[in-house]
């Protein structure tokens, strides 16, 4: 199977959610769409039955679940999120809406977000540190291509939390053979997932 | 129940509003602390507008959806009002607050200290529970969540071990129940 195939197959096999990540949604309309879906929650059958916490209104759960959002801004702590899509409908639903895509909330939910072909003048790319002293790679997302060039600091202000690159290393593995050896050259023994589970995400 | 003398600091914030809760319990709490709760506040205020006689120590403000228990932990949270409730910056003070966070009981008593600051439209008391309970479901399985919070799994089969199979970066290394 080619890669390419393959990571077609991965796109097509995500559903709407990580679709929905990576739409373009401004804030203004962020918030009108956020005040849409609390009533849809009204709306759909009652999912939580039998629990004291039915008596609680939706938008309480809401604010923990984008407490719980809030908490971890590195990939893949940020999986706490991607788990609670997967207790129920409503979860979900609530969990697309809350999880915003990178280019506003410069955090990486989806690894495949790494591997979005985009434009070379796209509002987002990703730029990749090496730290000598300590061996470690840092993914740096930039919001705006123009300030790299203009203020080489203010990265670390716009993503206040490196990603490591333990990861992101390893998922861009299979996209060529110059990263391929690096990565084997590279001290990165330690990593967060098993190679199986990468191999089917690549 | 007019017993005041204890109070060490006799200041402005030594008036006191008696609250009954729906166990016919009176709590007879500072106003400082009582005006942290908008509901109490607004009742508060509207009776005193009503009446021009009323003194907020001869006001007793029914609470008919909250317990003592529950109004116990609140007021006594509410005392030691913690700085902030924002996520904090380094680690180790996170790992601090939340255990901070955890000694307000354990996590089935959370529904009711929620609802609870929900009804009395306790601002600070509602972020902080609400905190607490998005630590607690943090890392832990899809299952774990869903029994506790009482929900049923309405995925079909299918959809489920898809999403699984996707995601399951996510699903792995959690927590034990």
């Amino acid at each position: 199977m080619s890669f390419r195939s393959i990571v077609r197959d991965v796109r097509d096999g995500l559903g709407s959610l990580s679709r929905r990540s990576f739409e373009v949604r401004l804030p203004g309309h962020h918030r009108g769409k956020s005040h849409g879906s609390v009533h849809e929650l009204h709306d759909q059958p009652l999912v939580v039955q039998n629990s004291r916490w039915a008596s609680l209104p939706p938008e309480l759960l809401r604010d923990v679940i984008k407490r719980l959002e809030a908490s971890e801004s590195t990939w893949p702590a940020r999986k706490h999120v991607v788990a609670c899509a997967a207790v129920c409908r409503s979860w979900r639903e609530m969990c697309k809406e809350i999880v915003r895509n990178p280019e506003f909330s410069g955090k990486i939910t989806f690894p495949v977000s790494l591997k979005q072909p985009g434009h070379r003048d796209g509002p987002i790319q990703c730029f990749i540190k090496r730290d000598k002293s300590n061996l470690t790679y840092h993914l740096f997302l930039c919001l705006s291509p123009g300030q790299i060039f203009w203020a080489p600091n203010s990265l670390y202000m716009i993503h206040s939390h490196p990603i490591t690159m333990l990861s992101c290393l390893r998922l861009a593995e299979a996209e060529g053979s110059t990263r391929k050896k690096f990565l084997r050259r590279s001290p990165l023994a330690a990593t967060t997932l098993p190679r199986s589970r990468m191999s089917s995400m690549c | 129940m007019s017993n005041t003398s204890e109070n060490p600091n006799p200041s402005s914030s030594s008036a006191k509003i008696t609250l009954k809760t729906s166990d016919n319990e009176l709590f007879e709490v500072e106003e400082a602390v009582a005006m942290k709760f908008c509901t109490v506040k607004q009742y508060f205020e509207d009776e005193k507008d009503n009446d021009v006689a009323a003194r907020g120590s001869s006001t007793v403000i029914p609470l008919p959806n909250v317990h003592s228990a529950v109004l116990a932990r609140l007021i006594s949270y509410c005392k030691k009002l913690p700085q902030s409730n924002a996520v904090a910056d380094n680690h180790e003070e996170e790992e601090t607050k939340k255990k901070e966070r955890k000694q307000y009981g354990t996590p089935g008593d959370l529904v009711d200290l929620i609802s609870a600051a929900n009804y009395l439209d306790f601002k600070e008391g509602l972020e902080f529970f609400n905190q607490a309970l998005a630590d607690h479901i943090q890392n832990k399985s899809v299952e774990y969540v869903r029994k506790f919070f009482g929900i049923k799994g309405d995925f079909e089969p299918h959809e489920e071990e898809k999403y699984r199979e996707e995601y399951a970066w996510a699903f792995e290394g959690v927590d034990e129940d």
